[in-house]
């Protein structure tokens, strides 16, 4: 019941807050934000006591065998908590811009995150798919409305891109749901679903679930993005406004990694090893090429829109990679990077409306002027660098103990990747923050009250999180271990 | 009797030749005309006295003193008419050849469906074709009151000068 | 049986009426109760035992009742937002109304027929109420030019129909739907011209509903009506051409399936690329939403295909019709505004006239088929079944296609959205009365609805 309403609350404010006008329009959103967030901890709370008591079910399509399924397991359950964490620092963080009609821009937002949730919570396959397009509606309005010059193209490139693989998925769905043949509920007649355990217990062939697997991967590949299907991010995240940009790459891509973990490894896992090889080495080749590429960036924005597509790769390689080690150190290294990537964003934002410009080189000095912000970017910087008791260093050591478990030489190319994330970090803390202060940041103002409230919850979750994993290791280890127990299990053959 | 229908199947086919070879559209309706009176000729045969009378009423007397008035108005001529390129007459040709062709093939394969009853000589005559007209298919008939409405509705409409 | 009556009557009123010097009001009202009693007529025929009348010429079941419900609510919706172009119309006022109550008749006769020549003569009159209002715009060249080409390629596609009901009768020895059921069923070697039949109904049934290769009038003639001729064409029209073609084939030569699946999967693929290809290039939204129809209509065409779930037919009619009249009652207005219905009209709707913006993107994204609306559950149920019936291909060029259809709906809506509207058209002025504003948002939210909760249509049959 209480997943219910955590899942329905931000679509409710998203309706309620259309209606509102004037300036109070920013405060109601906050408070709702923030009434999400304590219901999201209250379902932390019953997860740590009794998580049976958190699934829901009721009909939904009965012509269709499709229920409104919703369950939280221990990786949605994290997901859940990041978004839930992370749309009222994003909410307040636009506190300081303008936006013209800021009903609908707020309303966007708060749609786009109850979608977010239902990706991570939907337990039927049908009611994903539904929830997995409708994350994508508010953030193209929200990236075509509020965002850059060249906005038109690009999101539409970016949302083209994404249904093209989101409707090859649902072939895979429609066609995963034929094979199945379950008694009906109630007439016990034999039907299709599209429900989670059904689909699991699903006796496919190799061929299937080869072809299955790709039409499902593409989706999420698409999503992430690996390699070579990236192209639609740089511009994407460079062109949208701040708010949107870090939707995009603090939760929504999130949407991949964890389509990935709960519904392609449990149902396809013969496709999913025997294609493993392939998926690992375009990964770690998007990483190595996105560092290289972020190094000989000049605007911060798509620098760090680089390093994303970097960590990432880095990500899914540890997915394919299959034990303990990777798996845990993906999901620690997905709720890091949001955390980072979200305070990123919000800094580049930060500087980019005081001085107008996103350019490294003429940027300089900044520190002398705002401290604060000096001393919380370099934290969460080094957190993106993956310093050791920065959040960062767990999910990365994690992840790279377990691809060099899976093959040596894949690993030393991906330790790469800390090498080259440093180089552009640094380089561009160097340009930005230190250095000689100039015309531009001459009149720099330090943070306000509201920029500080954001970005010190961030800092204080990257040391944290980076001191003490712990929580997050025991939160996600049960789901983690029922992985690997369904993918190794039915691998046997192969092996 | 062969002999009547061997003779007016000749006559139906050797006017419908005329009525697309002869390049005047007067002399082209004229062979329409003795067409479709070979035709009615066909349908006496049959015993179909309705159809030969409304055949020779209807069509030929109405429809076809509308076409000789209407090409009298329009005055068309052979010159004035665009001619079609000869790769689409070609194309025409061969695709009229190949339905013809398939028509052809199918009714020779055809077998006549042994009836039950006896076939009725009597049914084309117009008490009979009345009594089945009037009570098996009287909706039909009924409707088809509707579409005649339909069409003179749209004929006034279309073609009567606006007043407002 | 009731609902023809009514509505035949209903129109003969109409045109008495025209007679007398009646407000507008009072004739949109008479036209509007009359097809509510018609509707009415037919709701009581819910969940009765099937009857037949009149010597069997038609035949009531719950699938009738539901396609005619459909049929006529789709009318309604249609007319309720037309006052504008209704208000326009000088000349013969009672009888543009009688032929949309004619026109319904012969959709009634269409679907509920159980007998070939009631299909005939259905299929008769509501074309040629259509070839006349269809060129009732007599000022306008292009709307001629329509009802021409219309007519002719009606009339020609008319007789081919009419020559394979021959040629089946011919084989069958009866008209009756029931007796070709059983000619074809009987296991005897069936004469070839039932087969020949077969094919030439097929062919004037797809002229009829616009099937590619048979869809070359559709753009012609969609595009020079009038705009609300053309909504009513493209919709209500296509209810009842599906409605007949899929009762007709389910019935008679479902056990002959062998023959015809590859050739109308053939047709399927072809109507539905073919439809989305040459979208991609319109610039004017009545066109592009005229050969979006001939590629919705081959979506309609899978549930022939398929041949057992007339639910999704109905499902994807009725969803395919709101959004498609919610789009068109935009365009009516639209047009009215900038004279033309260029994609370049649109531009900036957003700002202008929110609720207008609003309308057209949600139908634009339900004709697209993205979730959460109609459209997407419609498509879900029909390639699912289509997968289910093992063609794969089919399902795929229909995925492929619908890629290319976001592409081409999205037009519209980044022009609404993302455009600014030169000085001009801001100064437009859309005349919406409250109960177009009232329609049209209740229109808004059936699409919504249907796309989260579509069961409530969907398990009727």
């Amino acid at each position: 019941m209480m997943t219910l309403i955590v899942l329905f609350l931000p679509f409710v404010a998203a309706l309620l807050l259309s209606l509102v006008k004037g300036e109070s329009v920013k405060k109601i959103a906050l408070g709702f934000a923030l009434a999400e967030l304590v219901l999201a901890l209250m379902v932390l709370n019953q997860y740590m006591i009794d998580p049976k008591a958190l699934s829901f079910t009721c009909f939904w399509i009965t012509s269709l065998g499709a229920h409104l399924n919703i369950d939280v397991s221990g990786i949605s359950m994290l997901l859940v908590l990041l978004t839930a964490v992370l749309i009222p620092l994003i909410i307040l963080s636009t506190f300081k811009h303008d936006y013209k009609n800021p009903a609908a821009f707020y309303a966007l937002i708060l749609a786009m995150s109850g979608a977010l949730i239902g990706v991570f919570v939907a337990n039927d396959l049908l009611l994903f798919y539904v929830f997995w397009e409708a994350a994508l509606i508010p953030i193209y309005f929200i990236a075509a409305l509020w965002g850059g010059e060249n906005r038109i193209k690009v999101t539409f490139k970016f949302f083209l891109y994404t249904v093209i693989g989101s409707l090859f998925m649902l072939i895979g769905v429609m066609y995963l749901y034929l094979q199945t043949n379950v008694p009906h509920p109630i007439t016990f007649e034999p039907h299709h679903s599209f429900d989670f355990d059904h689909l699991v217990a699903l006796n496919l062939s190799f061929q299937e679930q080869c072809w299955l697997f790709w039409a499902f991967f593409i989706a999420f590949a698409i999503k992430m993005p690996i390699f070579p299907f990236h192209t639609w991010q740089p511009d994407t995240y460079t062109e949208a406004p701040a708010a949107g940009t870090m939707l995009l790459s603090g939760i929504m891509l999130k949407m991949g990694i964890f389509g990935v973990l709960h519904w392609l490894m449990p149902i396809m896992n013969e496709g999913f090893y025997a294609n493993a090889k392939i998926v690992i080495t375009l990964a770690i080749i998007g990483v190595v090429y996105a560092s290289i590429l972020a190094i000989m960036q000049k605007d911060m924005k798509r620098l760090i829109a680089y390093s994303s597509i970097a960590h990432v790769g880095l990500i899914a390689a540890g997915l394919f990679a299959v034990n303990e080690q990777s798996l845990q150190g993906a999901v620690i290294q997905m709720f890091a990077h949001g955390v980072n990537v979200v305070g990123l964003f919000f800094i580049i934002d930060i500087i980019e409306s005081r001085t107008g410009t996103r350019d490294i080189a003429s940027l300089g000095g900044i520190i002398n002027k705002a401290p604060k912000l000096g001393v919380l970017f370099v934290i969460i910087m080094l957190g993106a660098v993956a310093l050791p008791l920065t959040n960062g260093f767990p999910g990365e050591f994690l992840l790279l103990n377990g691809i060099f478990q899976y093959n040596a030489v894949l690993a030393a190319v991906a330790g790469l990747t800390i090498i080259l994330g440093a180089v552009y970090m640094l380089k561009m803390y160097q340009n930005v923050m230190l250095g000689e202060v100039n015309a531009l940041t001459e009149k720099f103002t330090d943070l306000t009250m509201t920029e500080f409230a954001v970005l010190v919850p961030i800092a204080a979750i990257v040391i944290i999180t980076g001191i003490y994993p712990q929580y997050f290791l025991d939160l996600t280890q049960g789901d983690v271990d029922h992985l690997l127990k369904l993918v190794n299990t039915n691998i046997v053959t192969i092996k | 009797m062969d002999k009547m229908f061997y003779f007016l199947a000749f006559l139906a086919i050797l006017s419908a030749l005329m009525v697309v070879l002869v390049k005047n559209p007067i002399h082209s309706i004229l062979y329409l005309l003795v067409t479709f009176t070979s035709i009615t000729g066909h349908y006496i045969l049959f015993n179909a006295q309705f159809l030969a009378a409304v055949n020779f009423i209807v069509y030929m007397g109405a429809i076809m003193v509308l076409f000789l008035f209407v090409i009298m108005f329009l005055n068309l001529n052979g010159e004035t008419e665009p001619q079609k390129s000869t790769l689409v007459k070609f194309a025409g040709v061969i695709s009229g050849g190949l339905l013809l062709l398939v028509m052809v093939a199918s009714f020779k394969k055809a077998v006549t469906i042994p009836l039950n009853t006896e076939v009725d000589t009597q049914i084309g005559l117009i008490k009979n074709l009345g009594m089945v007209l009037f009570k098996d298919y009287a909706l039909p008939f009924e409707l088809a009151s509707v579409l005649f409405l339909v069409a003179m509705i749209g004929a006034v409409m279309l073609a009567k000068k606006d007043w407002k | 049986m009731i609902t023809l009556v009514i509505l035949a009557l209903v129109g003969l009123f109409l045109m008495i009426a025209g007679l007398f010097d009646i407000s507008r009001k009072a004739v949109f009202g008479v036209a509007m109760t009359g097809m509510v009693a018609a509707l009415a007529g037919n709701l009581y025929m819910w969940d009765k035992v099937p009857m037949a009348y009149f010597n069997r010429m038609i035949l009531i079941d719950n699938y009738d009742v539901a396609f005619i419900t459909a049929v006529l609510g789709v009318s309604m919706f249609l007319f309720l937002l037309s006052e504008n172009y209704f208000g326009k119309i000088q000349n013969y006022l009672t009888e543009h109304y009688a032929l949309y109550m004619f026109s319904l008749v012969g959709m009634i006769a269409m679907i509920s027929f159980n007998n070939l020549v009631m299909l005939f003569i259905g299929i008769e009159i509501l074309s040629v109420s259509l070839y006349i209002l269809a060129g009732s715009e007599k000022n306008n060249l292009s709307s001629n030019e329509a009802s021409l080409k219309y007519f002719l390629m009606g009339a020609f596609a008319t007789g081919i129909l009419l020559m394979g009901i021959t040629l089946i009768y011919g084989a069958s020895g009866s008209f009756y739907l029931s007796g070709i059921e059983q000619y074809f069923t009987s296991g005897n070697e069936l004469s070839p011209i039932a087969y020949i039949g077969m094919f030439l109904v097929l062919v004037g049934m797809s002229f009829k509903v616009s099937v590619a290769p048979f869809h070359f009038w559709t753009p012609d003639v969609y595009d020079g009506s009038p705009t609300f001729v053309t909504a009513f064409m493209s919709t209500v029209v296509k209810i009842a051409g599906f409605a007949a073609f899929f009762k007709l084939f389910y019935i008679c030569f479902s056990s002959v399936i062998h023959y015809w699946v590859e050739v109308v999967s053939v047709l399927v693929i072809l109507t539905v690329t073919i439809g989305a290809m040459t979208a991609i290039t319109q610039k004017s939204v009545k066109r592009l939403l005229a050969y979006s129809s001939v590629s919705h209509a081959g979506y309609m065409l899978m549930v022939v295909l398929v041949g057992a779930d007339a639910d999704n037919l109905m499902f994807y009619v009725v969803a395919y019709s709101i959004s498609s009249i919610v789009a068109f009652s935009v365009l009516m207005l639209v047009q009215e505004a900038a004279g033309n219905a260029e994609i370049t009209s649109f531009e900036g709707l957003a700002k202008v006239n929110p609720l207008l913006g609003f309308a057209m993107t949600v139908s634009m994204l339900s004709l697209a088929g993205i979730p959460l609306t109609a459209g997407f559950m419609a498509k879900v149920y029909i390639l699912t079944s289509v997968f289910n019936a093992g063609h794969g291909i089919v399902v795929l060029v229909a995925i492929l296609t619908a890629m290319v259809g976001i592409y081409y709906y999205f037009k519209v809506i980044i022009a609404i959205y993302f455009k600014t509207a030169t000085e001009e058209r801001k100064l437009f002025t859309y005349n919406s009365s409250s109960l177009f504003k009232i329609v049209l948002f209740i229109g808004i939210i059936a699409i919504i609805v249907l796309g989260i909760c579509p069961d409530i249509i969907h398990n009727l049959i």
